[in-house]
């Protein structure tokens, strides 16, 4: 039985650790704000807000014009997810997962590491881990409401 | 007897070659390869199945709890994978199967308000513990008729790996033009399949 309690209390804290990584975070170009919430038992990050919404061709809110599938170009940009997949390995870190990036249609692996509460690296790849390209993320807080 | 002649004749092939390439090649080695023959014979056989095609639908309801704030939010549904209910064929299991095309993907919203221009676009996606999320249709701009609305569906994705698990989610993420305080969302999904396996 207090096998069991243990075995419990272990599992809600590393759930808990886990979820550290749910919230709206900002990379460091500025250009958006990325929510990452949790489906299942994976963390998927999508675009909340955007610089610049709406296309200068097209005079519309921006598409994913990019995208290798031609049948999925008209999803919009404000809403997409471009971090899928990621699971809590160990050691502030979320791995397993991949980004996109809009700009360029091309998907990468990524790692994630939370270096502190408030920031993320964000390393995205491909093959191996060795060969690619590290962004920061800072978390995005919520104004505290002054006291009267 | 012709299968013993053919494999004599595959053996001077297989000799005649391979001694072109190394004169050093011992009729030792032509007997071990010749011991993989039958394994070759079954592969083959194996490989010259019967591939078929049909067509299934599956009717879900995919739902979220409110409040729900102007841009996208999701709604959602597990889907409990049980191929006997979708195939007509009896005995077919998910390791013959070989794709599962999305061919149609019809929603009815049972929000009044929402389904009188509330929603802007709408995106379906399909994800699973072992299978990556993959976006499966999409709508943008989104036309409304009486609540319901009709995604364009890719034409690449195959979700054949999904079906192959236990159970997959799907994901309809919906955007919405305001805040909307109802205590829920729903709606009923219609899925068009077109499955192909090899018996």
């Amino acid at each position: 039985m207090l096998g069991l309690v243990l075995f419990m209390a272990f599992g809600a804290i590393a759930q808990a650790e886990a979820d550290r990584l749910t919230g709206v975070w900002e990379p460091s170009h500025g250009k958006a704000k990325v929510k990452i919430d949790k489906i299942g038992s994976k963390y998927y990050g999508r675009i909340v807000w955007l610089k610049e919404p709406i296309d200068e061709e097209t005079k519309k809110p921006k598409v994913d014009k990019n995208n290798p599938d031609e049948k999925l170009r008209s999803t919009p940009l404000r809403g997409y997810r471009i971090l899928k997949d990621f699971v809590y390995s160990d050691e502030n870190e979320w791995s397993e997962g991949s980004i996109y990036d809009p700009e360029n249609g091309n998907t990468y692996n990524c790692v994630i590491k939370m270096t502190d509460e408030n920031t993320l690296d964000i390393r995205g790849y491909i093959g191996i881990s060795t060969f690619g390209r590290t962004d920061v993320w800072k978390r995005l807080k919520m104004p505290s409401k002054k006291k009267k | 007897m012709d299968i013993q002649v053919e494999i004599r004749s595959l053996d001077k092939l297989f000799s005649a070659y391979f001694r072109s390439q190394n004169p050093r090649f011992s009729i030792m080695k032509l007997t071990e390869i010749r011991r993989f023959l039958p394994i070759l014979f079954l592969v083959l056989v194996a490989a010259c199945g019967t591939t078929t095609t049909e067509t299934a639908s599956v009717e879900l309801n995919c739902e979220a709890d409110g409040p729900f704030f102007e841009g996208v939010n999701s709604l959602m549904t597990n889907y409990e994978v049980k191929l006997s209910d979708i195939i007509t064929k009896e005995g077919i299991d998910a390791s013959m199967l070989k794709e599962v095309k999305l061919k149609g993907a019809k929603f009815v919203l049972n929000d009044e308000y929402l389904a009188d221009g509330g929603i802007t676009s709408a995106t379906l996606q399909i994800v699973s513990d072992q299978t990556e999320m993959k976006s499966i249709a999409v709508k943008n701009p989104l036309a409304l008729v009486d609540g319901a609305f009709t995604l364009d569906v890719s034409e690449e994705a195959d979700m054949s790996d999904y079906f192959k698990e236990n159970m997959f989610t799907l994901v309809l993420d919906v955007d919405l033009v305001e805040d909307s305080y109802n205590e829920s969302l729903s709606s009923s999904i219609s899925l068009e399949l077109e499955l192909t396996y090899k018996e």
